[in-house]
């Protein structure tokens, strides 16, 4: 997301609805983009966008720090687009599928996750992931945060993040293997 | 990686419907702050002090000198509400000519709408500015009597001295409203002071415009938790226009949150709670509840009706507590499938009955 102007915000918290209309405006489409891969269709990537903005409107003169703007932000769209998911019931099915061992989450390194993650469909990769290491992947890869931002986002400890992240690249490499096994 | 990212960035955005969608989320967020400023009533007890209305009311047949107050179109309109926004204007009574002047302060109600679930009205008060603390609130009777309930309002200010208002009330258990009465209306921006107030209207509604488009339908699917200990009968939906009202009991044995009990352990009932001379709303032996439950009505497509007003009436037999309750969820533009009314105790587990209009 765009560095947020301080004033802006500053604004926005004090009730200016100009200024906080701006600032959604310059961040709505990454908003709608961190829904659309959760959400998978426009129809409730637009619903969420809508939970989200309301949302922040209502809350934003709680913001204690105009500085995480845009952590507070992504912090709601990452609850409304979970909160979301539960309604429409799409997350039971993941949860069986996401038990792997530390051992295995251990070993997968870091270095070559890259490599792996690059040819994997988005869409299809996510979609084997549970809620919390899709967050993860969603934030780490696609806003380009750090995992000590997404643990404040996720308000857990960073070696949770981490080891959720493991637990994801190793799915998604597994996913990987079967799907070039197939292919041959 | 970068490819990945690239998947990302190009997700195609519907630019239209997303400044739709945003503009729209920031106007509800002004109402709920503009509601937020208003006021709420939660339950009849907030209406017991008023007294007899009986007298003193102006009717559309008493038109005075009027006011001159410089608005133009629908009062209801201007608020954008999301569930009224289902109406038309043929569904709304409009009044002309519904207005008092006291004090410099001329009040006119300019729409009322009135269904199954809720009556609601709209009006101007011209000589006055809203401020948070002190503006013109509304306060409904039936035949003298005031009708229980909660709801709630919000405001626009749309010059200086001149500002607009629109209430929503919704009626509580044991407040059975004819299909077609008087509705009395105090208007007063003293709500402690509400029976000297000289803004008192009179207005001829009927429903039965509304009814036409009102889908009632008698459930009386039942479930039970695990346990056994806790039922909920689920018994009617109506579905209006402007919200969906579901009608059920709930019946649980003595628990956290309810009933209201004196120092001696006692449950406390309505009556003992009311003060001299203020008249009884509800008949019997009706004990005294803070809210016990949160209930949620959802469709299973996915859909789930926020819920605006809950009001309840709560009976006690061998041992056991029956909630009759009404709740209030907003409207749904299709009715038609499966629907599960999901109640959530202070204490024990979930309770969900299905069933299928």
């Amino acid at each position: 997301m765009v560095p947020a102007d301080m004033d802006k915000v500053k604004k926005a918290c004090k009730g200016d609805s100009e200024a906080f209309s701006e600032l959604i405006q310059e961040r709505k489409a990454e908003i709608y983009k961190i829904a659309y891969t959760y959400m998978k269709n426009q129809d409730n990537a637009l619903d969420v966008v809508h939970e989200v903005v309301y949302k922040a409107f209502i809350s934003v003169a709680k913001l204690k720090s105009p500085e995480s703007f845009n952590t507070w932000l992504i912090r709601i769209t990452v609850n409304c687009c979970m909160d979301s998911l539960k309604k429409i019931q799409k997350l039971a099915r993941f949860e069986e599928a996401c038990v792997y061992s530390e051992e295995a989450a251990q070993t997968d390194a870091w270095d070559d996750s890259a490599n792996l993650i690059s040819s994997i469909d988005l869409f299809k990769a996510i979609d084997k992931l549970n809620i919390e290491q899709r967050t993860i992947v969603v934030l780490k890869y696609y806003q380009d945060l750090t995992l000590a931002q997404i643990a404040e986002i996720l308000v857990c400890p960073l070696g949770t993040v981490k080891t959720r992240l493991n637990k994801a690249l190793s799915l998604l490499r597994r996913d990987l293997k079967e799907g070039y096994n197939e292919s041959m | 990686m970068r490819a990945c990212k690239d998947d990302f960035d190009n997700i195609n955005v519907p630019e239209m419907e997303l400044d739709a969608v945003v503009n729209r989320a920031i106007s509800k967020g002004k109402r709920q702050i503009r509601i937020r400023k208003g006021f709420r009533m939660g339950a009849s007890a907030a209406m017991i002090g008023l007294c007899i209305l009986g007298s003193g009311f102006v009717s559309t047949s008493m038109a005075k000198v009027l006011v001159n107050i410089p608005f133009v179109g629908s009062v209801f309109e201007s608020f954008a509400d999301k569930d009224l926004a289902n109406l038309k204007t043929s569904d709304l009574t409009s009044l002309e000519d519904m207005q008092i002047t006291a004090n410099g302060i001329t009040v006119a109600i300019k729409e009322v709408y009135y269904d199954r679930s809720n009556i609601s009205i709209a009006y101007l008060v011209s000589g006055a500015d809203y401020t948070d603390k002190k503006h013109f609130s509304a306060v409904f009777a039936c035949n003298g009597l005031p009708i229980g309930g909660g709801g709630g309002a919000c405001y626009n200010q749309i010059a200086d001295k001149l500002y607009s208002g629109l209430v929503k009330y919704y009626p509580g258990v044991g407040s059975e409203l004819p299909d077609k009465f008087n509705l009395e209306v105090i208007l007063t921006d003293n709500m402690e002071k509400a029976q000297e107030s000289p803004y008192r209207f009179v207005i001829p509604v009927t429903r039965s415009q509304a009814d036409e488009k009102t889908r009632p339908f008698l459930v009386m699917k039942s479930a039970q938790s695990g346990s056994g200990e806790r039922t909920l009968l689920v018994k009617k939906i109506v579905f209006t226009p402007v919200s969906t009202l579901v009608e059920y009991d709930y019946t649980h044995p003595d628990e956290p949150g309810g009933p209201d009990k004196n120092e001696h352990g006692v449950a406390l009932t309505v009556p003992s709670l009311i003060k001299n001379g203020i008249r009884e709303v509800l008949e019997g032996d009706t004990l005294a509840f803070q809210g016990n439950h949160k209930i949620r009505l959802i469709r299973r497509a996915g859909q789930e009706l926020n819920c605006g007003s809950h009001s309840w009436h709560v009976d006690k037999k061998n041992d056991l507590y029956t909630n009759q309750c009404r709740a209030y969820f907003g409207a749904s533009d299709d009715v038609n499938g499966d629907w599960t009314l999901e109640l959530v105790p202070q204490k024990g587990e979930t309770i969900k009955v299905d069933f299928t209009i």
